[in-house]
């Protein structure tokens, strides 16, 4: 984790990185439960709507790592 | 020539730029209220129109009420302020799914929501800004009443006197349809027609509400013709009653014993074809003759009691016909001036009845709750979350609109919202910028509003189309003192995927409103009630109910009437694609089948609370008891799992039990003298027995309609 507060700029539009990871996040996090149910693999999940939070928490979590450096 | 598709577009342009033009040549702050009265209003004719203007004006004037009692009570006490506005709206929510004014309730929460947020926060301008609120909400509604009545009207009354007449004669067909017996008899096509008339029927009731604002004759005799809409839905169900009866009979062959049969059902017919003519503004050709049915009284005691129970309550069924199609044929005359008028409704109390809660309007409740607390929340703990006190207000306006309509999946609101913010944040900053005077904004405006009404003017898209112009007012902050910021795209580009992410997340959590999950859930319900309601009949005649087990008995009867009307709301939205072996017919007929066992268990009831002989509930109670705990069983089965009950498993053990009662009846009532059993209780058993019957054939018919639908993927989980 990058210790220095910084900002990513997209123009003269100054955003948190951590938006940015999570906005990466959800949407990764929603192409995964499209394909989860498109091969019917969500079938063996208990509760679907908690696994979607937890991907997308995971997403942002390794974006936030590897990516964009949060 | 204008096509007439442009028409409503046109109008709503107009008025959306009338109200505009006088909100900022008063040099009234925040003309966008106005704008959003217009957006709000645009229905297709002017009596919904009309309709919902009302409610909208007089929700508002209530939720300014309110507003300015909670900042009043509450000053500095930001807990208990947020606290009590949640109740409101989930109060407001609670009566926005109800039957009566849901709009005007709906108004009343989420403007109270809009003042709560703008002035509370500033509590010292807190009465303009309701009396700003309360002005500008008038003007919109005022503008687009005056174009709406004056340029193109569009009235109900063409429409409403069609559908009339598409009821009359449906009646006709189904009861012909209905009753036919013999090898004539077609029960695929009198359930069809049935399931035709219920649908005209809800058209009916809507146009009617509409009808009574715009068409003076309508309004006028308004009384009658809600008294004819009760009359038609118990002629209808009456009618669907006689004819599964009589279905039942040719099934067991047992003969009807009515020698006049035949002329009742001619006269039935003549009845019927009176009222069509009445309502097409001609004298009817005949008026109703009274018709005394005749039953083979030797015949009838030929047949075992079972058998006699069918035949009692046929020939009731089939008075009761009488009875109801003469008095709809009166109220018809009095409408259409054709004979005396009578008294119009009966006498209800002013006082609403106590009932229990209902559970979806209860979840809809906590839903919007939750949504706001969980933005208020964030409001608070979150440094500068997008939006602010406007988080909190969209997250309390669109948590009302999802929670009323919970069958309707976030993603068809969140495509056309997200497009209209995009599209209005382009204009916010490439056009606006470059217009000056009144001209040039007036027509931008005008473009923007026909332009989006016109390309989603089908009426289905009718909520996309409302939100679309409701954010392009909003994004656009039109104002005399026009400023320009990225902040405002910026904000509304982050606020809303933000906002969209915590709906998501109530529509999840507590209760998953998936549509499928859903309808099994309202599935278990009713089976639920049905059991409920069955374990309630008590055992002793004499025993009076106390009130909580009225209460639990009222509860339940709504539970079953009302459960299949909201399945049908949630049958329209299900995704085939993920429920292979689900054939849209299959589940209307699943629907068809719940409202009959609805109204065969209702009709049980009625039955046993009107029998009090004691002596027969003592000897043929608990053979009567093993038919019902079957019944019971049944239920709890077909509410976990729709087609467990085999169909012929249950029909051989039903056969058995009711076997076994025949022969105690015969016992019983040989050895009983008239004493112990009169002639009024015997016809009171018989409808009981009937009754029991009933239910249990409807549960037959409706397993082996569930057996058409292939259940395992409703139950697979999914995203």
């Amino acid at each position: 984790m990058n210790l220095i507060p910084h900002e990513i700029a997209l123009g003269e539009v100054l955003m948190p990185p951590l938006l940015v990871a999570g906005a990466l996040g959800v949407i990764a996090a929603i192409g995964t439960v499209h394909l989860l149910n498109r091969y019917r693999l969500s079938r063996h999940f208990a509760s679907p709507p908690l696994v979607f939070f937890a991907l997308t928490a995971i997403y942002t979590v390794i974006i936030g790592t590897f990516f964009i450096r949060i | 020539m204008i096509p007439a598709k442009a028409k409503e577009p046109f109008k709503t342009a107009l008025a959306m730029v009338i109200a505009y033009g006088i909100a900022l040549a008063m040099d009234w702050d925040k003309p966008y209220w106005a704008g959003f009265a217009v957006a709000f209003c645009s229905l297709s004719t002017i009596g919904q129109s009309f309709n919902k203007a009302a409610m909208r004006m007089f929700g508002t004037l209530v939720a300014v009420v309110v507003a300015l009692l909670l900042i009043g009570l509450f000053p500095q006490e930001r807990w208990l302020f947020m606290a009590a506005l949640s109740l409101y709206v989930g109060l407001c929510t609670y009566l926005a799914t109800g039957p009566k004014r849901q709009y005007f309730w709906l108004i009343s929460g989420f403007v109270c929501v809009i003042i709560c947020m703008s002035a509370g926060p500033d509590p010292v301008n807190a009465f303009d800004i309701v009396v700003l609120r309360a002005e500008e909400t008038g003007l919109g509604i005022l503008a687009y009443s005056l174009v709406t009545a004056l340029l193109w009207p569009v009235s109900n009354r063409k429409d409403f006197f069609a559908v009339t007449g598409e009821l009359a004669s449906g009646q006709r067909q189904f009861c012909r349809a209905g009753l036919k017996h013999g090898k004539a008899s077609d029960p695929v096509q009198a359930l069809a027609l049935k399931g035709q008339l219920i649908q005209a029927q809800t058209r009916f009731q809507q146009l009617l509400a509409a009808a009574e604002s715009d068409t003076r004759e309508v309004w006028e005799m308004r009384r009658y013709w809600r008294l004819y809409k009760e009359q038609m839905t118990k002629l209808t169900e009456m009618i669907g009653r006689s004819s599964q009866n009589l279905a039942e009979l040719e099934a067991s062959q047992t003969p009807h014993l009515l020698s006049n049969l035949e002329p009742l059902l001619d006269e039935l017919d003549k009845r019927f074809a009176g009222i069509e003519k009445m309502l097409a503004g001609e004298e009817p050709e005949d008026h109703p003759n009274d018709i005394e049915l005749v039953q083979d009284t030797a015949g009838l005691q030929a047949l075992s009691h079972f058998e006699q129970a069918e035949v009692v309550v046929f020939r009731d069924r089939l008075q009761k016909l009488d009875q109801l199609s003469r008095t709809q044929f009166e109220t018809v005359q009095a409408i259409g001036g054709f004979g005396e008028q009578a008294a119009a409704t009966a006498p209800r109390s002013l006082l609403p009845t106590l009932q229990w809660p209902d559970p979806d309007r209860m979840l809809a409740v906590v839903r919007v709750m939750l949504t706001m607390l969980i933005a208020y929340l964030a409001l608070i703990y979150v440094d500068s979350i997008p939006g602010g006190n406007s988080f909190v207000t969209m997250a309390g306006v669109f948590g009302m609109i999802v929670a009323s309509t919970p069958m309707i999946s976030l993603r068809m609101i969140f495509i056309p919202l997200i497009m209209s913010v995009i599209f209005a944040c382009l204009v916010y900053i490439y056009i606006l910028p470059h217009l000056s005077g009144f001209l040039s904004l007036g027509s931008l405006l005008f473009i923007v509003t026909f332009a989006i009404c016109y390309l989603l003017s089908d009426p289905k898209q009718a909520l996309g189309r409302t939100l679309a112009l409701a954010m392009f007012v909003s994004i656009a902050s039109i104002d005399n003192q026009q400023t320009y910021s990225f902040m405002v795209v910026a904000t509304n580009m982050l606020m809303f995927p933000i906002l969209f992410l915590l709906l998501t997340f109530t529509a999840y959590f507590p209760v998953n409103l998936r549509q499928e999950k859903s309808f099994l859930r309202l599935l278990e319900r009713y089976f639920r009630s049905c059991d409920g309601l069955l374990s309630g009949m008590p055992r002793d005649a004499q025993q009076t109910e106390t009130g909580y087990e009225r209460l639990r008995k009222a509860f339940h009867l709504r539970e079953i009437s009302s459960i299949p009307t909201k399945l049908g709301g949630w049958a329209k939205f299900l995704d085939t694609k993920a429920l292979p072996g689900t054939d849209a017919q299959n589940v209307q007929a699943l629907l068809s089948r719940l409202q009959d066992l609805a109204g065969r268990i209702s009709e049980l009831i009625e039955a046993r609370s009107s029998l009090r002989n004691q002596y027969l509930i003592n000897e043929l109670g608990d053979d009567a008891m093993d038919l019902r705990q079957n019944l019971q069983a049944a239920f709890e089965l077909l509410g976990t799992a729709p087609v467990d009950v085999g169909r012929e498993s249950y029909r051989t053990r039903r056969d058995e039990l009711i076997k076994r009662l025949e022969e105690r009846i015969r016992e019983t009532l040989d050895r009983s003298t008239e004493e112990q059993v009169g002639r009024e209780d015997g016809e009171r058993f018989y409808h009981l027995l009937g009754a029991y019957r009933g239910v249990a054939e409807s549960v037959v018919g409706y397993t082996a309609t569930a057996g058409a639908i292939d259940w395992a993927p409703w139950h697979e989980e999914r995203f």
